[in-house]
């Protein structure tokens, strides 16, 4: 076995064992966010998003990403028009009982290159799981997480997101760090399932003020933030692409050069970028400094493998802002309540990075076809997968809250979802302190009665 | 039951493919543990769904009396 193999099948393993930070910090992230009666709801959605979208990649989406390059139906040409990956599909790659999907002497990458695919599913799921919690149930939660990192995402990957898609092959779709195949389709598909979820009871008051419910440990959520930060350097180093000609060199996932070098810039200095940015423009509010932070590197991960380190800076400064903006009118005009704000964290500014690729770097060579990327193009791919997370997000929620199957009752949401769930407190150690819920005049007060009149309105 | 289909690895090594229980692949076998993973992946996930709905629904009888003002 010659050492470039060994080389990229250990790149790729660590990858993605760095990579299991990032979902160590979305639940501890969120179960700080939730209130103290809804803990373990909250984490539980994180885990069982393992145990079923693991199944779902491997037996479904594995397979969609190597045959769904050119659109909705399996395509098998390799005769130049179709794109270039679509011919792995003829072979039976990816469909779970070939023999590269195991053991395998000859094979020593397809395990760990899927793995990190999976892993990017996951984090599909955990950045829906954010905006929905503290009232939908954690099995229209998995049915939800199911589609997207098994099927919804993976089209987007398809498309936008590998040397044959549509997107990249005929419009120079240019992705390199899946601001808009992973961050932008997580973000808008939750907002989908947003507008069938509805917000938590008591979020509004009558005159349409925005109530806050206070984290149970903030410093666990922004802990928690650190922490996916930390997994982010192994997302970004696992977009990278080894083929037998480039290693031990880079590809970006178009199969033009790119070096590990360039993405730890970009993603240092957007970091850097993000977290002033979102200070300054949230005037020092710790959730929205080191959400940020995040924003600031959804923006810049389009486009991570080629922009200039200071345009880096400067772009996460004024995105991060930009996420602040956008999330509170959310939060405070539209009225949809998003717990986490991932919908303009991740959604908005998945697809802001997309575009800032079309006016950034107009003119770069994407993919074997060398097309090269406009706004143009950027705004096509922007487009397509926008309405197929909306749509799709939209729909199957539609279908569970048709099926009264989306949502918690009314009186266990108030109660805690915890006794309802799992029947104890989980955190049996400590004394409970009253929840207070702070008024849209900024007024501090006990929640109980404020819970219990907004329940009384419902009926 | 053989369920490891090699008499030796001679075979898997000079042809550099599969070499995992049922396999290596594309054999009735292979397709049949598959499906039958599929089944308990889903039967997992409906399995998650009816118990939860049963516990939401007692609990909401159960405190349909308190945030009702029946109680307390």
């Amino acid at each position: 076995m010659d050492t470039a193999t060994v080389f990229t099948e250990s790149y790729y393993y660590f990858t993605v064992a760095i990579m299991w930070l990032l979902h160590v910090g979305f639940m501890t992230y969120e179960a700080g966010v939730s209130r103290r009666k809804n803990i373990m709801s909250t984490a539980m959605k994180n885990i069982m998003t393992i145990a079923v979208v693991t199944p779902t990649f491997y037996y479904l989406g594995w397979w969609v990403y190597f045959c769904m390059q050119e659109g909705f139906l399996p395509t098998t040409s390799a005769d130049g028009s179709a794109g270039s990956g679509a011919y792995f599909c003829g072979d039976g790659y990816g469909v779970p009982w070939d023999a590269t999907m195991g053991p395998n002497l000859g094979d020593n990458i397809s395990g760990v290159f899927w793995a990190a695919f999976v892993l990017f599913s996951w984090t599909t799921g955990s950045i829906m799981s954010g905006s929905v919690l503290e009232r939908i149930r954690i099995s229209a939660y998995l049915w939800l997480t199911a589609l997207m990192g098994g099927l919804v995402w993976v089209l987007a990957a398809a498309w936008g997101w590998s040397s044959g898609g549509w997107l990249s092959f005929h419009f120079g779709y240019h992705d390199f760090a899946a601001s808009g195949v992973v961050h932008g389709i997580a973000g808008i598909f939750a907002l989908g399932v947003l507008f069938n979820l509805g917000p938590r009871i008591g979020r509004y008051d009558r005159n349409g003020g925005t109530r806050v419910f206070k984290p149970h440990n903030l410093h666990l959520t922004l802990m928690g933030l650190m922490i996916i930060f930390t997994g982010f350097y192994a997302f970004y180093a696992a977009c990278l692409a080894i083929t037998a000609d480039s290693a031990p060199g880079w590809l970006n996932i178009y199969f033009n050069p790119a070096t590990l070098s360039a993405i730890t810039f970009t993603i240092t200095m957007g970091f850097a970028g993000g977290f002033a940015g979102g200070y300054i423009f949230a005037k020092g509010d710790p959730f929205w400094t080191l959400s940020g932070g995040l924003a600031g590197v959804v923006a810049v991960s389009a486009g991570a493998d080629i922009y200039n380190p200071s345009l880096v800076l400067i772009l996460a400064f004024f995105s991060a802002g930009l996420a602040y903006k956008v999330g509170t009118w959310i939060e405070q005009n539209a009225r949809i309540d998003d717990a986490v704000g991932a919908v303009a964290v991740h959604g908005v500014m998945g697809f802001w990075g997309v575009m800032l690729v079309g006016i950034f770097a107009g003119g770069y060579p994407t993919g074997l076809a060398g097309v090269k990327t406009t706004f143009l193009g950027q705004l096509v791919g922007a487009a397509a997968l926008f309405a197929l997370a909306f749509l799709t997000g939209y729909g199957a929620s539609w279908i569970l809250k048709k099926l009264n199957l989306l949502r918690v009752p009314p009186e266990v949401e108030v109660e805690g979802l915890d006794m309802s769930e799992f029947e104890t407190d989980f955190y049996p150690e400590f004394g409970r302190a009253e929840e207070t819920i702070i008024n849209a005049d900024g007024t501090e007060e006990p929640s109980a009665a404020v819970l219990r009149a907004a329940y009384a309105d419902l009926k | 039951m053989n369920s490891f289909p090699y008499d030796s690895w001679e075979e898997a090594l000079e042809a550099g493919t599969g070499y995992f229980t049922f396999g290596p692949g594309q054999n009735f076998a292979s397709v049949l543990i598959a499906l039958i993973a599929i089944v308990i992946s889903v039967y997992s996930i409906v399995t998650v769904t009816r118990r939860e709905n049963d516990l939401f629904n007692e609990s909401a009888e159960r405190l349909s009396g308190k945030y009702n003002g029946e109680e307390g």
